[in-house]
């Protein structure tokens, strides 16, 4: 069974000495698997970090709040991708395909006016859906079979959305024009989109973070670690997998949302496998299976080409392969697991000095 | 109907390039069972160093050994500083997933160097040497078809009956029992590498002309490649090879009656339906497992 993703860790802990030593124990075990830790503050830290970048794009100019509604919503694809991450350890390679889905439904609910509330309704339905479907065939795959048909599936949606034509307007692309809520605009390089972003990727964070300390959340986390021990409660492994590939899907959509609006132009050559694989690796350096991770990772995938945009060509791939490898090298799931176990441990030295 | 004949032919020919490919791919996981998602990557390299020797005149022979040659040294290169020293350590996906990261960094470096645009690379010979089902073969058909099917038998006899061959596969089945038997498992491995570097070459030889040379053209050889082996088996070269020509016949056919645009959606299809049906591929082995 995975670690008791509601405890407390030993630093903030006020129970006796025998409680705090299994609180410790799985604390420590809910760092290294990189999940699971779960509290106020935790759930503080993530709102603190997603509203920090806000903060850069207040102070910045268009280019940084153009770049901020890009790395949101690679944001909120990366957090779509550690979900079947943590929970299926299935590694997604298609998460830039999901995003294409959410982005294109958008845009082709805009383009036959159908109104704010049907684009986002379809956009949601219609990423929420493919997912579905193609979850019925992934997840029957395990670890590097997965990663093979999910890159596949990434490889392939540049072509399918040519041939989709009617819908996606082909290789000549569609324009998405802002949507308009209220009386507020939401266009890329506009201080609403980057809020909507953020304030969208903290919400399901927390989402994520809450849901794991239900019994439904403990139950998910169990596919990974004791699935035999699921099967013998009567819990179906499969059909949980798809669930967790579903509701990924749903937030990738959003993800994909949220990007067609920052861009305000869709072209199936902004959707090839590279976007895919770039997410992937920003998945991966930030922290696999991590709400804070997903969100450096998307800063790193949407902020680097835009900055690095003046440098000669090749230098993004080298960058993204070098951190890839790094990541790789490192282990523990990526950079904030990393921290977050370097602070417990300094957190814990600091109280045992005291004690 | 007037289409199928010519669709079929090319199609079958196209096939032996990515059961090629494909082979590289089961030459690597025979041995060291890593998927190397670089593998397309290594030929790009022996096709760009060998495009120096062609833009300075050199003739096809020596263009075309240059890219083997190169070839081989950038796949033992990645299994000889990449995939080998990390193999102890990092499970089978983690060293997959380094084979991408080493895709990004080899793309990366061929576009700082050549500047990314594509370029037209030397073939054969165009002419035309007989007619079939209204199609035109030429030299570079001809020796496509040829070349494969030759790699193909050497390939076989080699994993069969040669000592090395036999020996890469104890290493594949058996690590431990490999070992006690003094087998240098960490030589073999950088040998399949190497050869896998060669076919991958081979391969690029017969790709590049036609879809131009760019850091990052030979991906959709390799994709196709992956295609083969998923449905061939993993473990299995002849298996490549059926699914290789399966999968140029396919594709073919989708562009000539659906549209150009369905033939990577087909192909994801194609594999995606292998994977669910027969994880090991039509003719992979299923894992043997005591109970």
């Amino acid at each position: 069974m995975t670690a008791d993703v509601t405890a407390q860790p030993a630093c903030t802990s006020e129970a006796g000495p025998g409680r705090t030593a299994v609180v410790r124990s799985s604390a420590t075990l809910a760092i290294r698997t990189g999940r699971g830790l779960v509290l106020p503050r935790t759930a503080l830290l993530v709102l603190v970090v997603a509203l920090l970048p806000l903060l850069m794009s207040n102070l910045g100019g268009y280019e940084a709040r153009y770049a901020l509604a890009i790395s949101g919503s690679y944001a909120i694809a990366t957090l779509g991708g550690n979900l079947i991450a943590a929970t299926a350890r299935d590694v997604n390679l298609a998460i830039g395909a999901q995003m294409a889905v959410g982005a294109y439904a958008t845009a082709y609910a805009e383009s036959h006016h159908w109104g704010t509330a049907v684009a986002v309704l379809l956009a949601l339905g219609a990423s929420t859906a493919v997912s579905f479907v193609v979850s019925l065939g992934v997840v029957r795959l395990r670890e590097v079979y997965t990663a093979l048909a999910t890159f596949a599936l990434a490889f392939c949606i540049p072509d399918l959305a040519t041939y989709l034509h009617s819908i996606t307007g082909g290789g000549a692309g569609e324009y998405l024009l802002p949507i308009t809520v209220g009386s507020t605009s939401l266009g890329g390089g506009t201080l609403a989109l980057d809020y909507t972003v953020m304030i969208l990727f903290g919400v399901f964070g927390l989402a994520w973070l809450v849901f794991m300390t239900t019994g439904a959340g403990r139950r998910m986390l169990m596919l990974d670690e004791a699935e035999p021990a699921l099967v013998g409660f009567g819990r179906s492994p499969y059909w949980m997998k798809v669930r967790v590939w579903t509701v990924s899907g749903l937030v990738s959509g959003v993800a994909g949302l949220t990007y067609g609006l920052a861009v305000g132009y869709l072209n199936p050559q902004q959707f090839t496998y590279f976007l895919s694989l770039q997410l992937f690796v920003g998945s991966v350096v930030g922290g696999l299976t991590s709400v804070i991770g997903a969100l450096i990772g998307g800063l790193l995938v949407g902020a680097v080409p835009i900055y690095l945009s003046s440098a000669r060509g090749g230098v993004e791939d080298i960058l993204f392969g070098a951190l890839l490898v790094l990541a790789l090298v490192l282990g523990k799931g990526g950079l904030w697991p990393r921290i977050e176990d370097l602070v417990y441990k300094v957190c814990r030295r600091v109280r045992g000095a005291g004690s | 109907m007037q289409l199928f004949g010519p669709t079929f032919v090319l199609g079958a020919i196209t096939g032996l390039v990515y059961a090629l490919s494909g082979a590289g791919l089961v030459v690597v996981y025979r041995s060291s069972k890593v998927i190397n998602f670089a593998h397309g990557d290594v030929a790009a390299v022996g096709l760009y160093i060998a495009y120096q020797l062609a833009a300075g005149g050199a003739p096809y022979w020596e263009v075309a050994v240059c890219t083997i040659v190169a070839s081989a040294i950038a796949g033992l290169l990645v299994g000889g500083i990449f995939s080998l020293p990390v193999a102890q350590r990092w499970t089978v996906t983690e060293v997959g997933l380094g084979t991408i990261a080493v895709s990004f960094i080899i793309e990366g470096i061929l576009t700082q160097t050549s500047g990314g645009n594509a370029r037209a690379f030397p073939s054969l010979s165009n002419h035309v040497v007989f007619h079939l089902a209204q199609v035109g073969v030429t030299w570079t058909d001809i020796a496509t078809v040829l070349i494969s099917l030759a790699a193909f038998t050497a390939l076989g006899l080699w994993f069969r009956h040669s000592e090395v061959g036999v020996a890469m596969r104890s290493v594949s089945d058996n690590q431990e029992a490999a070992h006690w038997l003094g087998v240098p498992a960490t030589r073999l491995r950088l040998v399949s590498w190497g050869v896998a570097g060669a076919l991958a070459g081979l391969a690029g030889l017969f790709i590049a002309p036609l879809y131009s040379l760019s850091p990052s053209s030979m991906g959709t050889v390799v994709l196709f490649g992956f295609v083969a082996v998923v449905t061939g088996g993993f473990e299995s070269i002849v298996g490549a090879l059926v699914a290789g020509l399966v999968v140029g016949i396919a594709t073919n056919l989708t562009a000539a009656y659906i549209s150009v645009s369905l033939i990577t959606p087909v192909m994801f299809l194609l594999m995606l339906l292998t994977l669910v049906l027969r994880p090991n591929g039509i003719f992979g082995r299923r894992p043997v497992v005591r109970v």
